[in-house]
């Protein structure tokens, strides 16, 4: 899995190559040819509305890519993106050990977890969007609210992957480990903590996108940097801006895809002994 | 003992909280957080029109998306398991579609499909699309060896092998997926609405909020935390229906 790059690559230039035909065709079908080098550019006011949004709507991808090696656009894509995974990478460091710390605390007794589990999933429920002007107002500091969110996306996957994890050892092990007198300490570092890591390494996965996103939706809200903003900003000015929208919204999947690949490097290096990573 | 330890608990926090214990420690304005008895007031005022936004709307685009996503999703991992071309190139390129900011999508999708619920369920098939791609095929891919070898001594054919050992192995990590989905469809719906929508509790929590008429915001929220509750129990009730076997469930009999 990602071990070798050649077929992502083969992969990705595949489905480029579809979506510069499918854009050109579109492309093609929607806008007239006297309007087409003005619905290109997007500035032209003389294009009619349907035709200027072709271009927002399925932009071709080799504008898009030119527009991320813009200079112009190095500050307002690239920049902005390093300010927003600077957050999301705290954030998740500290969502991800609350969540570990939390899911350990939980199974050791069914009482704790009963009481509190509920409210684990239901503080998961509460829009994360609603939570922004809170944070905001208690702390007054974009960089604060963002890892706070960041953090706070990245817990419960965590929690719920570890407990089910935790649940899951094999029960001749457990049997084993018993009657060997193990103490409830040594079953934990050395049976139901290992058994628990592939799902973490799962839940971490998901995490590792999430906290970008949850770091991306508090920019929204009205932060001064980050890829967010760009996405936000760029979006008010329309057409014009066609290729920097979806250019600054690969930027923000490109922070997710760098994130979790490295945690599915760290993954393939930790759990060496799972079947699927047997050579 | 089920339902007291929780109902404990929750008689203590929502004390404190109507007590006003939450906002000195947290120096907070009544502004800026309600009192859970103007929530309350709220959601009985407002219950008809708070209810059917959350069954027409909010939980109507969550569910429709969430199964979408999961049934594309699991698709998806089935073709990558049987193609290791796929598995190698399209597995990671599938999984990073789970990093592209729903906001960024959702006035595309609005472009696409409309300001309705379909735009929302695009939205939210997007978002749950990716972590069931990754369970999925975690699932149908870690298999035992012995396992397969048993198969392979006994003549399993190709699809045998795939329908007997494959599928069940997969099943509790696509009912991980779909429990983490139900989070993530009910957010998707409502930051969704919250930018690009004329009904829905996205679209509420957002007008409250920027008249700060807090606690209709926060009834708006309560609803939205209680649809994503019954989508997470349903989840639940489904998964011990189907995976009664699975070590989770048998470690709870044991305590």
């Amino acid at each position: 899995m990602g071990r070798r790059p050649l077929p992502i690559v083969v992969v990705a230039v595949g489905l480029l190559l579809v979506w510069e035909l499918v854009a050109w065709l579109y492309f093609q079908a929607n806008v007239a040819e006297p309007f087409r080098a003005g619905a290109i550019s997007g500035a032209d006011p003389t294009v009619p509305p349907e035709m200027r949004i072709v271009q927002m709507k399925l932009p071709l991808p080799h504008l898009v890519l030119a527009a991320l090696f813009n200079p112009d656009n190095v500050e307002p894509l690239w920049f902005a993106g390093l300010v927003t995974l600077r957050s999301a990478l705290l954030g998740f460091a500290l969502g991800g050990a609350i969540g570990f710390a939390l899911a350990i605390l939980l199974v050791q007794s069914r009482l704790l977890e009963r009481s509190l589990l509920p409210y684990v999933i239901a503080s998961q429920m509460v829009p994360v969007i609603a939570l922004g002007p809170i944070v905001y107002s208690m702390f007054k500091d974009e960089n604060v609210a963002r890892l706070l969110i960041a953090a706070y996306v990245t817990f419960f996957p965590v929690t719920i992957n570890t407990i089910k994890g935790l649940r899951s050892s094999d029960p001749n092990a457990l049997a084993l480990m018993a009657s060997y007198a193990a103490s409830r300490r040594q079953v934990f570092s050395m049976l139901r903590i290992p058994a628990a890591l592939p799902y973490l390494f799962q839940a971490l996965k998901i995490a590792a996108t999430a906290s970008v996103i949850g770091a991306i939706v508090v920019e929204l809200m009205g932060a001064q940097q980050g890829i967010g903003v760009t996405i936000l900003r760029t979006q008010y000015y329309g057409p014009a801006n066609a290729y920097k929208l979806w250019g600054a919204i690969v930027v923000a999947s490109v922070l997710g895809l760098v994130f979790f690949q490295a945690v599915a490097l760290l993954e393939r290096l930790v759990l060496r002994w799972q079947p699927e990573y047997r050579a | 003992v089920k339902i007291i330890a929780p109902a404990c608990v929750f008689v203590t926090l929502l004390g404190a909280w109507q007590l006003g214990v939450v906002h000195t420690v947290l120096r907070l304005q009544e502004f800026q957080l309600p009192y859970p008895d103007q929530i309350v007031q709220t959601l009985i005022d407002r219950r008809d029109v708070l209810w059917r936004d959350a069954i027409e709307f909010t939980a109507f685009e969550a569910a429709g998306g969430l199964l979408i996503g999961a049934a594309a999703g699991f698709a998806c991992a089935v073709l990558f398991v049987s193609v290791p071309f796929l598995q190698r190139g399209a597995l990671p390129i599938a999984a990073s579609l789970n990093s592209i900011p729903i906001i960024a999508v959702s006035p595309i999708a609005v472009l696409w499909l409309g300001f309705g619920q379909p735009s929302k369920m695009a939205v939210v098939a997007l978002m749950t699309f990716a972590p069931m791609v990754v369970n999925a095929f975690k699932g149908l891919s870690s298999i035992d060896r012995e396992s397969l070898e048993l198969m392979d001594s006994l003549a399993a054919s190709p699809r045998q092998v795939f329908v007997n050992l494959r599928v069940p192995n997969s099943l509790p990590y696509v009912f991980a997926a779909l429990k983490v989905g139900t989070t993530l469809a009910m957010i998707g719906a409502l930051v969704a609405e919250f930018f690009n929508a004329q009904r829905g509790l996205g679209v509420t929590l957002s007008n409250n909020i920027q008249v700060a008429r807090m606690p209709a915001a926060w009834s708006a929220i309560v609803v939205a935390a209680m649809v994503g509750l019954i989508l997470f129990a349903a989840v639940s009730l489904i998964e011990r229906a189907v995976i009664p076997w699975h070590v989770s469930f048998r470690a709870h009999d044991a305590d």
